[in-house]
């Protein structure tokens, strides 16, 4: 019995290195970035009023981290540069509905929580969001302050392939 | 002999880019194709036919291809449902929309904000081309390429100015039914809608538009 568990206590430990060796090598801790530097996720965001979806499509370079959100028509929201070595988030072509400096605080203020918390392992807690893992590599992000849920579920490169495969 | 096969080269050259180039129409052809495309609307009861949308991102040099099914009937229903990569269902009945994506469920009336009432409005004109008659939206000029004849829309309210820089709209010429749909945006950004295999007046369930 005291060796079964052994092994079951060796089988976990091995499992969690091999969790953790994966989020080192690719050096990111929430975003499933692909070899091209390419993470795409189909989003949600809930607030007390509304809950909008649409795609978000971000681009790690070296120096910067690029994206784009934009509903499932293609109409944008905005776009996001993140500057890493001042971890600073601004926002460009924002859309007429959002563009408002308090609202663009928010979102600017929740993704560079996002891509902190992405690329550092003891990220300082912050009273007023959380990011929990859910199934499948889909996270939530909340801002408990202004009730806004973020929910980002990601859109693989394997499977956009084998959607276009069986629809061609 | 060098500076002749030069000159046969751009010759060659030039000929191809004149044969790529759309060709904007005179006044009385516009007219005419206008009302060419008008007179196919109103024979249209139904389209139903599949899509392939490609949203072009500027600042990330990238792409996003999207697929689905789309289906028109006469006189107000619109059905544009997302099947890959991600499952979005957009549904108009009347003046009500219902928006499904994922499990989640929402509906809304059209009548409650201007800029839905707008946007619906447009989709279901810009599917059968209804849009080219609507003056107080849109500058209309038209242009013919190889087998298209393009309506290249600019738009003239403010809040649509806001989302688009212009649309472009492609007619198959031999039948004036829309082929494809480009939308231009202030950032640099195009979204291409290609309908493909569309079926007219094909018999469409109306349960296909319930709101439940």
């Amino acid at each position: 019995m005291k060796s079964c568990l052994i092994w079951i206590n060796l089988l976990f430990v091995s499992l969690f290195a091999f969790a953790q060796q994966d989020t080192l090598a690719t050096g990111h801790r929430l975003l499933l970035f692909d070899e091209a530097g390419c993470a795409r996720y189909h989003i949600s965001i809930q607030t007390k009023q509304a809950e909008l979806t649409g795609i978000c499509i971000l681009k790690n370079m070296q120096e910067e981290t690029l994206g784009s959100v934009f509903n499932e028509f293609g109409i944008k929201a905005f776009d996001i540069v993140y500057t890493k070595r001042d971890s600073v988030v601004q926002l460009s072509n924002t859309m007429a509905a959002l563009d408002k400096w308090y609202i663009k605080n928010i979102i600017k203020a929740d993704l560079q929580y996002l891509f902190l918390s992405d690329e550092r392992e003891n990220m300082k807690q912050d009273e007023d969001r959380v990011i929990q893992m859910l199934e499948g590599n889909s996270f939530e992000q909340r801002n408990l302050k202004f009730g806004i849920t973020y929910t980002y579920t990601p859109i693989t490169k394997k499977q956009e392939e084998e959607d276009n495969e069986t629809s061609e | 002999m060098k500076t002749f096969a030069i000159i046969a080269l751009l010759a060659i050259l030039s000929m191809n880019a004149s044969a790529q180039a759309p060709v904007q129409a005179s006044a009385a052809q516009q007219k005419a194709m206008i009302e060419k495309i008008m007179n196919t609307e109103t024979s249209i009861k139904s389209i139903q036919c599949s899509f392939v949308q490609t949203k072009n991102l500027t600042m990330l040099n990238d792409k996003m291809v999207s697929k689905g099914i789309m289906i028109y009937l006469k006189p107000n229903m619109l059905r544009w449902e997302y099947i890959s990569p991600y499952k979005y269902l957009f549904i108009i009945n009347g003046a009500k929309v219902l928006i499904k994506s994922g499990d989640k469920k929402s509906s809304i009336d059209v009548k409650s904000s201007k800029m839905f009432q707008e946007i619906t409005r447009i989709m279901m004109n810009s599917v059968t081309g209804k849009n080219l008659l609507s003056s107080s939206d849109f500058n209309v000029r038209m242009f013919t390429q190889k087998n298209y004849w393009i309506a290249d829309l600019t738009p003239k309210k403010k809040q649509m100015r806001s989302m688009f820089s212009s649309i472009k709209i492609y007619f198959d010429s031999s039948n004036s039914t829309v082929s494809q749909i480009d939308m231009f945006e202030k950032s640099g950004d195009k979204t291409e809608i290609r309908l493909k295999n569309p079926q007219i007046n094909n018999r469409i369930n109306e349960k296909l538009f319930d709101l439940d």
